[in-house]
């Protein structure tokens, strides 16, 4: 009998281990529910340096802020993935950010908006002064898959360095960690925190093993030091690198062993298995596992037999 | 030619921008009129060359606390994104309007007439409720719209976990910090 006991308190206690948040991520969902993704294992991304005429960064430190970002999020750097972000560098100050199945990285120099093909700003209005880089990602809402993401850094206002290679710069913001993060939203991935005031997620969404995503006023410090945590200080390098919640997010959804499936089939969408928990996602079966051992340890206790 | 433009018709937008989080002075400051207003219309469209989506607002104005709008003045808020049918452009970080709506708005104006957008993006607009016990209005933090903010002190990222205060109260602060001389924001980019 102690035996049984100890055995399902051990069940417990194993379950309840299991279903620790360790590892978890979060997936952009589409308004009907559907967890992003790129379809294919090569998301081209051309950058414009032209763009860029501040002194703080040299042409070759912008491009390896770049390419070092998309590396971190690419195999064969991540050999778990397949996912490969393909920086490419075009010249001039590049097409505007537009829906058009061109993924950018653009800089903002001589205006802060988004700049028409004329240079102008539709109806002179700027982007707010406020905002060091606006993104824009399409994708379809029905399926989730990412079709276009431009990323529109403001160099006109703010001075972008690379803190680590100029630690004198560490008042401004390192251009790495903030192209980091962006390019974590770009393959389809969430904050790892929730605000309840969010308006893109009306509730509280659920990580990858179906536990509730926690606040962002109140993070453990594991949460606050992934590259996909909702803030950043200038100066900031703690983003240039994955944390393990991002690797795992990164490493599930484009999975070396589960490589992309081709237009026109049924399994085309991603990982499907691994998108926003669930009743039968890891973490909500171990909540089952562990309920179901504390519920066999009170009917013992009271002498009771299922029916 | 017709695939990309089928694949094309039908997407919806997600996106995050990173934006600088900014403590009340300075939202003073930036802001060129500061109202409460209610929310009249929400309008979107697709531009001339109909790759983005431009959402316009017609807020009608309630009170002032700063700037010449007076109570009924119609002022029209203008920011990127939107949805048109099927497709949504979302860009992170702008707020969203609902018709009906009472809020709070740090505002700046622009060269068209009555045109405005929102001071800090999303954290320029702020909710407002009634509250049920002393039907007093108040005033939540503002939303994040899927935005990263940047803090740059301590104060500056406390606005997204203050709690509701009184709209009373914050208008004697918003008010206090324009009599002392809060001036209305330097050209930031090129207006």
């Amino acid at each position: 009998m102690r035996g049984g006991r100890r055995l399902a308190l051990g069940a417990a206690a194993l379950a309840l281990a299991w279903s620790a948040p360790a590892g978890a991520y979060v997936r952009y969902l589409t308004d009907v529910g559907k967890p992003f993704f790129w379809a294919q294992s090569t998301v081209p991304i051309t950058a414009y340096p032209d763009g860029f005429t501040q002194t703080s960064m040299t042409q070759a430190q912008l491009e390896g802020a770049v390419t070092a970002a998309a590396a971190t999020w690419s195999a064969p750097g991540q050999a778990c993935t397949y996912l490969t972000l393909m920086p490419a560098f075009g010249t001039g100050e590049g097409p505007p950010a537009a829906n058009d199945g061109h993924s950018t990285v653009l800089f903002h120099s001589t205006v802060w908006c988004h700049v028409q093909a004329d240079g102008t700003c539709p109806g002179g209005v700027e982007y707010d002064a406020s905002a060091l880089a606006v993104t824009t990602d399409t994708a379809n809402t029905m399926t989730g898959q990412i079709y276009d993401s431009d990323v529109e850094v403001n160099s006109l206002i703010y001075p972008w360095a690379d803190v680590v290679q100029d630690p004198q710069l560490v008042a401004d913001m390192d251009l790495q960690n903030a192209l980091t993060h962006e390019l974590g939203h770009l393959i389809g991935l969430d904050h790892t925190c929730w605000d309840p005031l969010t308006s893109t997620t009306p509730s509280r969404p659920v990580d990858n093993l179906g536990n509730p995503v926690p606040d962002c006023s109140n993070p453990s410090p594991d949460v606050e030091a992934t590259t996909m945590f909702p803030s950043a200080d200038a100066g900031d390098i703690q983003k240039r690198d994955l944390a393990p919640d991002d690797q795992n997010g990164l490493c599930e959804i484009y999975n070396v062993d589960d490589p992309p499936p081709q237009p026109g089939t049924e399994a085309f969408g991603g990982c499907v298995r691994c998108a926003t928990g669930g009743p039968f996602a890891p973490g909500a079966l171990a909540f089952w596992v562990a309920l179901a051992a504390l519920i066999g340890l009170r009917r013992r206790a009271r002498g009771t037999t299922p029916r | 030619m017709l695939v990309p433009a089928l694949l094309l018709a039908l997407p919806s937008v997600g996106s995050a921008s990173l934006i600088l989080a900014l403590d009340l002075p300075t939202m003073v400051s930036r802001a060129d009129q500061i109202s409460v207003v209610d929310v009249v219309s929400v309008t979107s469209a697709w531009n001339a060359a109909h790759d983005r989506i431009t959402t316009t607002i017609d807020v009608k104005v309630v009170d002032s606390w700063k700037g010449s709008a007076a109570p009924t003045t119609h002022l029209q808020v203008v920011q990127s994104g939107g949805t048109v049918g099927e497709i949504e452009m979302r860009v992170d970080g702008m707020p969203h309007f609902q018709v009906g709506e009472r809020t709070l708005l740090f505002l700046r104006l622009h060269a068209g007439p009555d045109h405005a957008s929102v001071v800090g993006m999303a954290q320029g607009k702020r909710p407002m409720t009634r509250d049920a016990g002393s039907e007093r209005w108040m005033v939540s933090a503002p939303g994040r719209a899927g935005a990263d903010f940047v803090r740059t002190t301590p104060a500056s990222a406390a606005i997204f976990t203050a709690r509701p205060r009184a709209l009373t109260d914050l208008r004697s602060e918003v008010r206090a910090l324009v009599s002392a001389g809060a001036r209305p924001a330097a050209p930031a980019g090129t207006r």
